[in-house]
């Protein structure tokens, strides 16, 4: 079996019989799937968008909604901010694994028997790497795909639907989303070779959303407004920050330094 | 030929100079005894021919290969650290087979008929599929041993591998090492001199990062233990403290301890002066109640270098 997958098998059954991490893991999902879902049941029918117009969208956003009415543009405009949350998921659910993986490694030592196996830095830690990505990366494709139901289901107008779905957001979710979950597990990688206590790397593994929520409230405040250029532009700058990210990574993730620094 | 060589091996640690300047050649088949105090750079050693840590100077060569993090040398090594620790939720078995076994390369179907047969060797059929959180310390042990031999290795690193065992597993232990002796070569680290006296064919022992002893084990016995006669008499201790006194002055005599009717003699090792010894005893003209010439032990070597 590949070494690689036998170490992901090891971590993902130890990780989650963590109540913390699979707490973690299961509920920032089900909240952020859950929001969106909320506002539109909420804005469901016209009535409840009465007296909103295009006019009441930040200048640069109205001009996105084209040929939709007032009330589909207020609709599409509210959602679409809490749509940016879904692309938390894959960086704050691999914080939180790869934190307790590595670190939990290191203060019990029980990365020592598995080192003197014939097994390479880059399997072991590209092993904890994917263990910590895939989780993050199904969980949000899973939570997006209850999105689009829903969408279906309670979005005022086909119009929303299809804005809400179009290629904007499938890039977002299905490009941008790993890309993200990489540069996060390479951030906590860093940080973990370093610190001695999953808590710590953790909260400090966990500025790394920053430049996300940074986006978020650009976009609430009307400073700027995620389009498919921008999306592409994240895509294309991501790529080139985590091969950086993982060089680094892989650099400062010393065995001796995990064997000797563990406490 | 030497399967472990190792020249000019320094590891400096901040301001702790752990190893050096270590030179050491260990010949291939050969149970190595690695002795030393504490601190002396023993695990310090077998990391780095573990590849689990890099030498700051020198270097260190398995069969041939450049020990290292990333060398191919790492595959011809089994490695028993000192205290193992393991994932407590996990089974003995499925540490083995799962987990070790794939990480060695091996086949499913291989990796559970040798974890099968290592759980045999070590002792834990009773327990294989028991959670490993519940081990006691000999237990862990020895599932540390199984590991270091999952890979059939020509080379096996082991750290301290006896402690912490009770007589019968120590005992286990050692006989299973006893019989690896030229299918491998065993470099084991230990402060238990009895053990190292019973299976070990060549002893190195190290002293503040520096190899100051280096042999096979009759060799160094001979070289550098002492003989020494120990004789009890019954008689006044005035009487015997005289006699004592007496052997002071005798060239072979290197140390004379009195306590009451007890005499303990320390020669300088010739096999001339014990016999002078046994002569001079029943020449003094005092009742013998003991007479005893004790064997050279491994342990008054390491002391006599050690201190």
């Amino acid at each position: 079996m590949n070494k690689t997958w036998i170490i992901v098998r090891k971590d993902w059954a130890e990780v989650f019989k963590n109540r913390f991490v699979l707490f973690t893991v299961a509920f920032l999902p089900l909240i952020l799937t859950a929001l969106p879902l909320i506002i539109l049941y909420a804005t469901r029918s016209t009535s409840d968008l009465e007296g909103f117009s295009s006019a009441d969208m930040p200048a640069g956003f109205a001009a996105l909604c084209n040929e939709m009415s007032g009330g589909e543009c207020v609709q599409y405009f509210i959602v679409s901010q809490f749509m940016l949350l879904f692309m938390l998921i894959p960086m704050a659910i691999p914080v939180t694994i790869a934190s307790y993986s590595i670190v939990g490694e290191k203060t019990t030592r029980t990365l020592e028997p598995v080192l003197a196996t014939p097994v390479t830095t880059f399997e072991l830690l590209a092993g904890k790497a994917l263990a910590a990505a895939i989780p993050a990366v199904v969980v949000t494709w899973l939570g997006f795909a209850v999105f689009a139901v829903g969408t279906r289901v309670l979005s005022l107008s086909p119009n929303v639907t299809a804005r809400l779905l179009d290629p904007l957001w499938l890039m977002a979710i299905f490009i941008v989303g790993p890309l993200l979950a990489v540069a996060a597990v390479s951030v906590t990688v860093m940080v973990s070779s370093r610190a001695n206590d999953p808590r710590v790397a953790e909260q400090l593994s966990m500025l790394v959303i920053m430049p996300l929520l940074a986006a978020f409230f650009g976009q609430i405040t009307g400073l700027f407004f995620i389009n498919q250029t921008l999306i592409l532009w994240m895509a294309v700058g991501l790529v080139v920050v985590d091969s950086g990210l993982l060089a680094l990574a892989t650099h400062i993730f010393q065995r001796e330094t995990i064997l000797t620094r563990w406490k | 030929m030497s399967t472990i060589v190792i020249e000019g091996l320094c590891k400096i640690y901040g301001p702790i100079k752990a190893l050096d300047g270590l030179d050491l050649h260990v010949e291939q088949g050969v149970v190595f005894g690695f002795l030393g105090p504490n601190g002396a750079g023993k695990t310090t050693t077998l990391r780095i021919l573990a590849g689990l840590a890099r030498p700051t100077t020198g270097q260190a060569w398995i069969e041939g290969l450049p020990v290292g993090p990333e060398s191919h040398a790492r595959r011809l090594v089994g490695y028993l650290p000192e205290e193992p620790s393991f994932y407590p939720w996990m089974r003995a078995r499925e540490f083995l087979a799962d987990l070790v076994g794939g990480l060695c390369g091996m086949s499913r179907r291989e990796a559970m008929a040798r974890a099968d047969e290592m759980i045999v060797l070590v002792g834990l059929e009773k327990d294989a599929d028991r959670r490993i959180g519940g081990f006691s310390r000999g237990m862990r042990q020895r599932l540390g041993l199984a590991q270091a031999l999952m890979n059939r290795p020509p080379v096996l690193l082991l750290d301290e591998p006896v402690s912490g065992l009770d007589p019968v597993g120590r005992r286990n232990i050692l006989n299973l090492i006893d019989e690896l002796r030229g299918e491998a070569t065993v470099f084991m680290s230990t402060h238990i001199l009895s053990d190292v006296e019973r299976i070990c064919d060549a002893v190195g022992i190290l002293n503040h990062g520096r190899l100051i002893a280096l042999d096979k084990k009759e060799n160094l016995l001979r070289r550098y233990a002492v003989p020494v006669v120990e004789v009890n008499f019954d008689a006044a201790p005035e009487m015997v403290a005289h006699w004592a006194e007496s052997l002071r002055e005798l060239p072979y005599v290197v140390n004379v301890q009195l306590d009451e009717s007890a005499v303990r003699v320390t020669l300088d090792g010739s096999i001339q002066s014990s016999v002078d010894m046994q002569r001079l005893v029943l020449g003094a003209d005092l009742l013998v109640l003991s007479y005893q010439h004790e064997r050279p032990q491994l342990e008054d070597v390491f002391l006599q270098l050690v201190e």
